[in-house]
């Protein structure tokens, strides 16, 4: 455990933070930059809460220790896009998707690492991506169709009738 | 503003956006990460408090390091939290750090072990020996008593008894428990995600020795609640702190951890059920005892067997009572309420009954629900909708028989696959579900689908309904396949989500929603589907040949295919 200087990129641009270097990056993104955005559930890794992008991949936050960041890129839910178009957030409200919405921020930054790599995921290959993020109001069916809505967006492809939202 | 008696309300053909799907005003918020829940609150000056409450109820801590926590990096404050009006509030005795940051507060209580007085050990033999005498005691209340039940059961040509065992429950709301408070001279504010704003105003008022009328009270967004916010436990921990930092805001978080070990659990219960067929193969008789735990609070009979007296069943003979002892592990409401015990004690039973008598799940309950025989005085709760039992009857008749139709009932599942059918009542909303399962006949289980049939009323905004609906069927699915709060050597064994786990994307089934509306009555839609989908996975898995589930969660069993 040491106090030091740590340098690092946070949406675009840079911070520096002199904590622990053991102290958690969850913890450093909320209580000393104050982007609380990015959420506490466990912090053991196995809600996904936390998930933010580090150097473009998904990651716990709550697992990463800020000391492991120097000069490295971190994006959080705050930086996924500068107004909010995101192809995911609009599918997101097309879709209706949170409820209480507190684990949305992980799940929309870890479903925006997958379509970074894969713009057209299958069913299974999302859902496989999506297990590792907990939603207690149960909003999984929607957040596959979102994701499914995003893809199509960005490959700029026309969304069928029967892939826009459908149940009652 | 007009005299409210004087408005005349519109009618309902004249109604323009209720019962349109609307968008919600909250989403764009929640998904640029602006929503400010609870944990979320920041002020300036802010300090950071981590507690750690006594692992074991109502005890205390006996030996406190304050001094070397406070020595610890970051912290500016160590207390323990033991006032009368803690207690009071429904907190255990803990000991908090204050730091200038959440990490640097829980690390340092983290880093040097409380020593705690510990008034008794709970352990899963006793709770199980303690709910096992209710069942087989005396009541403690009868709730509801048609004809001669004793005496039906006594001239019966043929009885069957089935027992229903149910753990306890922790809501696992994703946000962990917290509060922000600040307490100065002249009075105090709280912001919290809480659902009962003005219990956890007076409640803080109390703590910090001020008039209500001095307070504010922000409630911010919540990240769950399910029943666990309605206690302000946490929120009585911040002002509890703040009041000893005058002027300085304190934002106080449970760690995930803290909030499964302590928290207000769905009570663990046991359900016995008797039934009696006359000689010619009638259900004639039928008893439902619940052994469950008492609360000095309005919540205790909800909380156990809200479901279990108004059932709407053709049966001459009906004793529903309710054995309860006080075991010492704090309960309350969680969604879907007594239900959640209650229905799928009665719903299991049906299934195993309809076997008995050669019958299937669906005819069995179908014939039980007539508006012609139904019982005219079924008991009511004051928030259930005020409709006569005859047409409660009709409604849930109605709801059953679409779902049979619509799973198309009547067609063989192939070898492995098995549907289930339950249906119940619940505040005016009347549901029927059918779960389809695949066994893999090694033990694996897949939900394949869930069809839901929802009576409610009328619709607000159906796209919402959806949603709850939705959410009713994971959170049922999540308390059935894995849902358990256990003790051992006096604390809780779980403590956070790899020992507790919660529905995850995969397990998610495919979920079909169809709704009979009527402008005439509101229902509900939060929390039917909650309690109806754990008995009809169960019997969907018994259909599929696995075994008879009455005890939960379903993981505690090896899915193998019965032997015939």
């Amino acid at each position: 455990m040491a106090v030091r200087k740590i340098n690092l990129s946070i949406n675009g641009e840079q911070h520096s933070a002199e904590v622990d270097e053991d102290t958690p990056l969850l913890w450093v993104l909320r209580d000393v930059f104050g982007l609380v955005g990015t959420k506490y559930g466990c912090g053991i890794g196995a809600c996904g809460c936390c998930t933010v992008h580090i150097d473009g991949e998904a990651a716990f936050a709550c697992l990463t220790p800020i000391g492991s960041l120097e000069g490295r890129t971190v994006r959080t839910i705050e930086g996924l896009s500068p107004d909010g178009t995101h192809p995911l957030q609009r599918a997101w409200i097309e879709e209706q998707v949170p409820q209480c919405g507190y684990c949305q921020s992980g799940q929309l930054m870890r479903a925006a690492a997958l379509l970074a790599h894969n713009n057209a995921p299958t069913r299974e290959e999302i859902i496989a991506e999506m297990h590792a993020n907990l939603c207690r109001c149960g909003t999984y069916l929607r957040i596959v169709k979102a994701i499914e809505r995003a893809g199509a967006l960005i490959r700029g492809a026309t969304i069928r009738p029967d892939e826009s939202r459908s149940s009652g | 503003m007009p005299d409210a008696r004087s408005v005349r309300l519109k009618e309902a053909k004249d109604w323009r956006h209720v019962g349109q799907s609307v968008q919600r005003l909250d989403l764009p918020g929640k998904v640029v990460g602006a929503g400010v829940f609870g944990i979320d609150v920041q002020l300036d000056g802010m300090g950071f408090a981590a507690v750690a409450a006594c692992p074991y109820f109502g005890g205390s801590p006996r030996v406190v390091a304050t001094k070397a926590l406070a020595e610890q990096p970051g912290v500016r404050q160590v207390l323990v939290l033991d006032e009368p009006a803690l207690l009071a509030a429904g907190s255990q005795r803990a000991v908090a750090v204050i730091a200038r940051n959440w990490w640097d507060a829980k690390r340092a209580l983290d880093s040097i072990p409380i020593e705690w007085d510990v008034p008794f050990r709970l352990e899963d033999e006793t709770i199980s020996a303690q709910l096992l005498a209710g069942l087989e005691g005396a009541p403690y209340r009868v709730l509801r008593r048609d004809g001669d039940p004793a005496e039906a059961l006594q001239q019966a040509a043929g009885t069957f008894e089935a027992d229903y065992v149910f753990p306890y429950l922790e809501h696992g709301a994703l946000e962990p428990m917290n509060a922000t408070a600040v307490v100065r001279d002249d009075g105090f504010e709280v912001w919290a995600p809480t659902q009962a704003p003005e219990e956890a105003l007076r409640v803080a008022a109390a703590i910090a020795g001020m008039p209500v009328e001095t307070g504010r009270l922000h409630p911010t967004q919540m990240g769950g609640g399910f029943g666990r916010r309605l206690h302000s436990d946490a929120i009585a921990q911040a002002v509890a702190v703040a009041k000893t930092m005058r002027g300085t805001p304190v934002k106080l978080v449970w760690s995930r951890e803290e909030t499964m070990r302590h928290g207000i659990y769905r009570q663990s219960a046991m359900v016995r059920m008797r039934a009696g067929f006359d000689a010619n193969g009638r259900l004639a008789a039928w008893t439902h005892r619940i052994s469950g735990q008492t609360k000095d609070d309005s919540h205790a009979m909800v909380n156990s067997t809200y479901g279990a007296d108004s059932i709407l069943f053709s049966i001459p003979n009906i004793l529903v009572d309710w054995a309860a002892e006080p075991l010492g592990v704090p309960v309350g409401l969680m969604r879907g309420v007594g239900n959640s015990i209650d229905v799928f004690a009665i719903q299991s039973f049906l299934d195993e009954l309809a076997h008995q008598a050669g019958s299937d799940a669906y005819r069995f309950q179908r014939a039980l629900l007539d508006p012609a025989t139904t019982p005219h005085e079924v008991p009511l709760l004051e928030f259930d909708q005020p409709l006569p039992s005859a047409e409660r009857a009709g409604r849930l008749r109605a709801v059953l028989d679409e779902a049979a139709k619509r799973s198309n009932w009547d067609t063989p599942m192939p070898r492995g696959r098995g549907r289930g059918i339950a249906a119940h009542e619940y505040q005016g909303g009347f549901y029927a579900v059918v779960v389809e399962v695949t066994l893999d006949g090694h033990g694996s289980l897949k939900v394949d689908r869930v069809l839901v049939v929802a009576d409610v009323g009328m619709l607000g905004n159906p796209h919402n309904a959806e949603a709850q609906v939705e959410g009713g069927v994971a959170f049922g699915l999540s308390s059935a396949l894995y849902g358990r709060i256990s003790f051992e050597d006096g604390m809780v064994q779980q403590g956070n989500f790899d020992t507790y786990e919660l529905l995850r994307a995969d397990a998610m089934p495919d979920v079909q929603i169809h709704w009979i509306t009527d402008r005439q009555f509101w229902g509900d839609v939060s929390q039917g589907a909650v309690s109806v989908v754990p008995p009809a996975l169960t019997n969907a898995i018994y259909d599929a040949g696995g075994p008879r589930i009455r005890k939960l969660p379903v993981c505690d069993h090896a899915l193998l295919p019965r032997e015939t």
